[in-house]
């Protein structure tokens, strides 16, 4: 086992088991913004086997005070092949594969089908409301998270046995806010992405997930999390 | 009858609470919104909430009872 896990292995929710498991899974990350950056690089340096990030979009300046992996020498660049260069140096042993392309009806059945785990880091309803319908479609577990201002949410959702984001009334339509409009600090947009890792890593290594909604505030040192009932009558994932 | 509210993330700066108790006629979800509307006319301003009541999220416009907690999240987009 490469020694550059050592930290990690000797925590017992890892242990060499759980490292087997990290080295063989394979995720697919939806984003590669805020929170996408620093969810891919978390994963990457951990060891995960394969990491598909998806994204279409280019670096710009007002990227870098919150967004790991780009460099002031990025800007123009696309975001997808400048974050597989970085995370390609981190570590060689993983799988990176760069998707540049926006997550849509068309083309989500077969981005998400290449992963164990999928990781929602986008930024708009419309995509999480294509990742909630389309994975419980091929029943892939995975993870929404969204951050705004000093605050974000996650959940983990398992197709058949937690709740959905349409169960509890999470918008699924519409563009959502641009984080220059509506604010986003980088400490929440590392807090929230570290929930999201951990809670990824839960659901690969076999740990429980009862589909809770984690809420973080990094300013005012909050932290909850509360229960989401599947909701029988769901449009989604209701009596299926 | 008496419910208590809570409010997390903005709706704290909107409403300059994190919580409050309110007496009450017999409401529902929906018409509890309508009387926060009047009293914090800014709330008005913003997208719909995820509503939890008694810690349990629901999207229905389901009758409150006395000594529910209804606790208000704004939804959240950005990644």
């Amino acid at each position: 086992m490469d020694e550059r896990y050592l930290s990690q292995i000797a925590v017992k929710e890892i242990f060499p088991d759980g490292q087997r498991k990290i080295e063989s899974a394979r995720i697919v990350v939806i984003g590669m913004g805020g929170t996408g950056t620093v969810i891919a690089e978390t994963l990457v340096r951990m060891g995960i086997g394969k990491v598909v990030i998806v994204d279409d979009d280019t670096v710009e300046l007002t990227n870098l005070a919150r967004q790991a992996l780009y460099e002031e020498k990025d800007v123009g660049k696309k975001k997808v092949d400048v974050a597989a260069g970085a995370l390609r140096s981190i570590n060689s042993g993983v799988e990176i594969i760069p998707i540049p392309e926006r997550l849509t009806s068309q083309n989500a059945r077969s981005i998400l089908s290449l992963g164990d785990v999928i990781m929602d880091a986008t930024d708009n309803y419309d995509a999480r409301g294509i990742m909630n319908r389309v994975c419980f479609e091929l029943r892939k577990p995975w993870v929404f998270c969204a951050v705004e201002g000093t605050f974000g949410y996650v959940k983990a959702i398992i197709p058949g046995e937690t709740s959905c984001l349409s169960c509890f009334g999470y918008p699924e339509f519409g563009s959502g806010v641009a984080c220059t409009v509506q604010g986003v600090i980088a400490p929440a947009v590392r807090a929230v992405s570290s929930l999201a890792v951990s809670t990824a890593l839960r659901l690969l290594i076999g740990g429980r997930d009862d589909g809770d909604l984690v809420y973080i505030d990094v300013w005012k040192n909050v932290m909850d999390s509360i229960p989401i009932p599947r909701n029988p009558e769901c449009r989604v994932c209701g009596r299926k | 009858m008496k419910v208590r509210i809570k409010y997390y993330a903005k709706y704290r700066e909107t409403t300059g609470k994190k919580e409050e108790e309110m007496e009450i006629s017999s409401v529902t979800i929906g018409e509890l919104i309508e009387v926060l509307k009047k009293k914090y006319p800014s709330l008005a301003n913003e997208r719909g909430s995820i509503i939890a009541v008694n810690n349990r999220f629901t999207k229905d416009d389901v009758p409150l009872s006395d000594g529910d907690v209804v606790s208000f999240f704004p939804p959240v987009s950005g990644g």
